[in-house]
């Protein structure tokens, strides 16, 4: 998996979510940049179990949860995920 | 409450030790009630010379853990109250936190206000009381000897002051004596058949009644074992809850709705490897409305790990009532009935029909009323409202509140004759209580209740002055098994300086409320339907917002 690819992971699992109905509905044409903060996502606690859950899904990864919660952009998720698919 | 756990110590040493786990490591601290006790009167021998009497209040701004448990003693032995309030953090700053964080201690006055440094902070900006006192969590964790007997707190004695958001956006304060929370505490017990063999997992905070009365008081007054987490632990990794419960061998344990759904639903299998859950025989599922699908799911995903088939307890309960106001017992599954949804929705009316009939809309019971309460299902005019018809849910008996703290009973708290109107709508059938729904405005999400007033008043303060109205709900959705919540706003703002005030509406109420907005709906001014005294009528915004009947509308998520 490269960077990229776990960027895009990362929009698909949000994209998908909006769509569902289980985050908000605006998210399904939205794309996060690397340079989006986690906080400037309008998702709660709950809807971010949500994408984690999500993106261990369609990516077939397990994500390390203590190193996900304090991470400030996308960009930081994504390296996350890179680990994790290393691992 | 206090003098029943000072005798069952005193008894039983050795009964019910408390493991305290930490909030983002794996140790845990092991605590017996013995010791408890003892720091308790530290605490309170502290407390004594910073000036507290009897009938004085106690407010904490504290996480789960040991530093709770201790100033809760502390105060009890002071004959004092303890006022739990939400720890917060150095994110959540805003005008609104301020506000409300002023507006409780002016409510609650109390003498001391213990808490973490960044919550102390917020507590000296939003606003300190006049002759209330600030008190580190590090005071409370040096306080060495000094210990000397005094007077035991009487059963008529406040014991806790639970705040909660009342339908008028004003925090408002359930005072609940000792005797309350022994008669519902003992009660919830019964309905469980709690023994002293019994071990509670909970991960509640505990400045929520479900996490103070039903995961603290139940396990303390019933002498059995206590494992205690952290929200921020299930928050990060929700799996640990279970985890807790099979290392533990926990028995029981509370929780609101959406955990059981996230645990059905959000969690990947390989975090549930090796679970044992064969132990776990009575779950308190409550705070939130229960739909069917999330027990099912919940049951059918750790069916494999063991979990007995008699396991989750839908309950109903609120603060007023002290906490919990009808459970099931504990040998018994949940019981669901299929009405028609049409004849519920339209006139109030309960036909029962055929599982899986078309339109049928299925509801949980919520067990019988424990025996301390009686329940009356009222009309509109306040009469009986009759078999099968749905009607405001009033309760009456020994747990329920007097009135809320320095209101007038007359404002929200029960009539002349005890009753006290919960708010919510229901029926009751076969003994078993359903509720159907909510006249007040209240929101509830995650277990938490949000006042609407909190949310408009972020929607707002978005910058730029772009809202001139807004009116916030929330709307069942029953294919996603959760309540959605819903802010409409009016805004001139069109096109894309319209989907820029959607996204700043979103990120205002989840920075000031921590919520997540699901659906945005702008309208042009004038829109939001007000009574003619200028309130906005939250119950009829809703209506036209589902009917998709709102006009003017120039933006944003549309209706479902």
């Amino acid at each position: 998996m490269t960077k990229e690819q776990a960027l895009a992971l990362f929009n698909q699992s949000l994209q998908n979510l909006a769509r569902t109905g289980l985050l908000p509905p605006d998210l399904a044409d939205f794309s996060a940049s690397p340079d989006t903060l986690m906080t400037d996502l309008p998702i709660d606690s709950t809807g971010r179990m949500s994408l984690v859950h999500e993106i261990e899904t369609r990516g077939g990864l397990d994500l390390p949860l203590d190193d996900i919660v304090d991470v400030e952009t996308v960009d930081d998720f994504a390296s996350v995920m890179l680990r994790s698919h290393r691992d | 409450m206090i003098e029943t756990i000072l005798h069952a110590v005193l008894d039983h040493p050795d009964e019910g030790p408390i493991h305290l786990v930490g909030a983002n490591t794996e140790s845990t601290e092991r605590l017996t009630r013995a010791r408890l006790l003892e720091r308790g009167a530290e605490v309170a021998a502290a407390f004594r010379s910073m000036g507290v009497e009897p009938g004085d209040r106690v407010a904490t701004f504290l996480p789960n853990g040991r530093t709770f448990l201790e100033t809760m003693f502390g105060a009890w032995m002071c004959r004092a109250a303890i006022v739990p309030l939400a720890s917060t953090g150095p994110k959540r700053r805003g005008e609104l936190v301020r506000r409300r964080v002023a507006a409780v201690l002016e409510v609650a006055a109390p003498r001391l206000v213990v808490g973490t440094d960044d919550a102390l902070a917020l507590v000296s900006s939003a606003g300190c009381p006049h002759g209330t006192q600030l008190v580190t969590e590090s005071a409370i964790d040096s306080c060495r000897g000094g210990a000397t007997a005094g007077a035991m707190a009487q059963p008529d004695d406040l014991a806790l002051v639970q705040f909660t958001s009342g339908s008028t956006g004003l925090p408002r304060g359930v005072p609940v004596r000792h005797r309350q929370i022994h008669a519902n505490v003992r009660q919830i017990g019964l309905r469980a058949r709690m023994t002293p063999e019994d071990i509670l997992v909970s991960w509640l905070p505990v400045y929520h009644d479900m996490g103070f009365v039903g995961a603290l008081c139940v396990p303390l007054l019933w002498g059995a074992g206590l494992v205690l987490s952290s929200p921020e632990k299930f928050i990060r990794n929700p799996s640990s809850w279970l985890r807790l419960l099979s290392d533990f061998g926990g028995t029981v344990s509370p929780a609101p709705t959406f955990a059981f759904d996230v645990l059905g639903r959000l969690v990947s299998d390989h975090r549930l490897e090796g679970l044992d859950l064969s132990g776990f025989r009575y779950a308190w599922v409550g705070a939130e409305p229960v739909f069917e699908g999330q027990l099912a799911r919940f049951q059918e995903r750790f069916r494999p790990k063991g979990l007995p088939e008699e396991t989750l307890h839908p309950v109903y309960g609120l603060a007023e009532g002290t906490l919990c106001v009808s459970a099931a017992f504990a040998e018994q599954r949940w019981r669901t009935l299929s009405v028609d949804g049409a004849a519920l929705r339209e006139h109030g009316e309960v036909e029962i029909v055929a599982p899986g009939q078309a339109g049928a809309l299925v509801l949980v019971g919520n067990g019988h009323p424990l025996d301390i309460f009686e329940i009356s299902i009222a009309a509109s005019d306040g009469a009986d409202a009759g078999a099968y018809r749905e009607g405001r849910v009033l309760m009456r008996g020994p747990s329920v509140m007097e009135g809320y703290v320095g209101l007038d009973r007359r404002d929200g708290g029960p009539d002349p004759d005890g009753w006290f109107d919960t708010g919510d709508l229901g029926f009751t059938h076969d003994g078993d209580l359903y509720i159907t729904g909510r006249a007040k405005d209240v929101i509830i999400r995650s277990g938490m209740n949000v006042a609407p007033q909190d949310i408009e008043f972020a929607a707002l303060s978005v910058p730029g002055g772009d809202v001139s109205r807004a009116a916030a709900f929330s709307c069942v959705r029953l294919e996603l098994a959760r309540e959605e919540v819903v802010v409409v706003a009016e805004t001139r703002r069109k096109d894309e300086a319209a989907e820029q005030v959607v996204a700043s509406i979103r990120a205002q109420v989840l920075a000031d409320v921590g919520l997540q907005v699901d659906r945005v709906e702008l309208v042009a001014p004038g829109s939001i339907p007000r009574t003619t005294s200028g309130k906005v009528q939250r119950q009829l915004c809703r209506t036209l917002f589902l009917e998709n009947a709102l006009h003017g509308t120039p933006s944003g998520d549309g209706a479902s």
